[in-house]
């Protein structure tokens, strides 16, 4: 596919993004290691100032996020920002809601997914649509849930979601 | 009588009896028209909307059937209208999208002809963010808005006989009914080779470009619905990280993560210009999951 192959072509030049968006979200807590040597910066800018290189495999611990950059405590337990592509996360079996070493916004989750106190419950895999029993009595009891479009607009209003104007065919061949 | 030479004289009966009641409707669908448009299928045509719908529905509850709606209403609902402000973006119809949320801990989230998202509870879990649920929905939107479940049917000839599709359409409303089950007598064929074309469109997946394109185009409907576009790269990076056991469907049905990481991050470069007015609304999604 000709869109598809446009960014695959391309080399990845996220690094080079130095657009920000204007809010700035807390992610969960997680772990995650360098995939590279890199610069650490006092805010979320690659003109920001450095403060100091932090060597591939290092292992940081996220604090939050603010568009493309990740604030991360440092081995040193320090603070510092970070291009969100210079770590990979650590593998993690549990969701963040559901761990109980988890503080701040995690620890908020109610969580919904019943791993821990339900032994044996198994999730979806090839049998279990091989042998599923087609669930019309649900599918129309969700019919209820369903939210028009004007809904929706009032919504993302009192989210503060304005509509953005991005025309896909554009934005893909820039 | 020979019984293929039976089978074509219970056909053409069929044929005629079903052209013969225009303008009929069962459960909702027109089975004149459905058959009507099922003849063009044997010429190449394309299934139409209300087909679509037909076929979509009854996969959806093949889904929901493997799982099982979770009963948080709230949940639903909020689901619903993060859903649906994000598909409003789409240039879609209204009348399209259903939300939905299975009661599992796996991660995945799943689409059909005609509109219905289906996301597990544990994707919701492990997400921190109203944009990074918005972001794993408009990929999902995305397949339906571009058709991808459709073509990859139309593919597959699974419904190339008018008679099926009228089948199909006369089914839904057994369905309705509540009599519907794999082993109708009736539709006993039709319903295995709907079973097995759900089988394999959500346990092989769809085709890479098709999930890559979903990928470019959940980035720029995400910044459209007004959310920040680097939720979902983040979402990548979690799905990177997830253990394989809770993503086995997700790993058979996707093109590796790293891939998938390098070219959300290339869209989001593209649209940033395009792309200044975003919110993540993480407290609302807390609040609300």
């Amino acid at each position: 596919m000709q869109l598809v192959n446009v960014f695959i072509k391309g080399k990845i030049a996220i690094f080079c993004c130095l657009c920000f968006f204007s809010s700035a979200i807390t992610a969960e807590q997680i772990t995650a290691f360098l995939v590279k040597d890199v610069q650490l910066r006092v805010s979320p800018s690659l003109k920001a100032k450095s403060v100091g290189l932090l060597l591939k495999d290092s292992q940081v611990t996220i604090l939050k996020r603010s568009g493309g950059w990740y604030k991360v405590k440092t081995p040193a337990n320090s603070t510092a920002w970070l291009s969100m592509l210079t770590v990979r996360f650590k593998s993690t079996t549990q969701p963040a809601s559901q761990k109980s070493s988890n503080k701040g916004f995690v620890s908020l989750r109610q969580g919904h997914s019943n791993i821990t106190a339900t032994t044996g419950v198994r999730g979806i895999g090839e049998s279990e649509i091989k042998n599923a029993k087609p669930d019309l009595v649900s599918l129309y009891h969700a019919e209820g849930y369903r939210v028009t479009f004007a809904e929706a607009k009032i919504f993302a209003k009192q989210g503060a979601l304005a509509a953005q104007s991005i025309d896909y065919q554009e934005s893909a061949h820039e | 009588m020979n019984k293929s030479i039976l089978n074509s004289l219970m056909a053409a009966v069929l044929m005629w009896a079903i052209l013969a009641c225009g303008g009929l409707k069962v459960g909702g669908y027109d089975v004149g028209k459905i058959a009507q448009t099922g003849a063009n299928v044997i010429s190449g045509s394309q299934l139409d909307e209300e087909q679509q719908k037909v076929i979509g529905m009854k996969m959806a509850a093949i889904i929901l059937g493997s799982s099982s709606l979770h009963k948080d209403d709230s949940l639903q609902a909020y689901v619903n209208k993060v859903g649906s402000w994000v598909a409003s973006q789409a240039g879609s119809q209204e009348k399209q999208w259903q939300f939905m949320v299975i009661d599992t801990p796996d991660f995945n989230a799943f689409s059909t002809p005609g509109g219905y998202v289906i996301i597990s509870s544990g994707v919701i879990d492990r997400l921190s963010s109203e944009a990074e649920l918005a972001g794993i929905l408009a990929h999902e939107i995305s397949h339906v808005a571009q058709q991808h479940q459709v073509k990859a049917i139309e593919k597959s000839n699974t419904y190339s006989n008018w008679g099926e599709l009228a089948f199909v359409a006369a089914d839904a409303n057994q369905t309705r009914r509540g009599g519907y089950s794999k082993k109708s007598m009736m539709n006993t064929t039709i319903a295995e080779s709907l079973f097995d074309m759900t089988h394999s469109l959500y346990t092989k997946g769809l085709g890479r470009d098709d999930e890559l394109d979903a990928d470019i185009r959940a980035v720029i409907l995400t910044a459209r619905a007004g959310y920040d576009p680097y939720a979902y790269l983040s979402v990548m990076q979690l799905v990177d990280s997830i253990d394989n056991k809770n993503k086995t469907l997700l790993l058979a049905t996707h093109p590796k993560t790293s891939t998938r990481i390098g070219v959300v991050a290339e869209t989001i470069e593209k649209i940033s210009r395009f792309s200044k007015q975003t919110n993540s609304l993480e407290s609302r999604f807390l609040k609300e999951t």
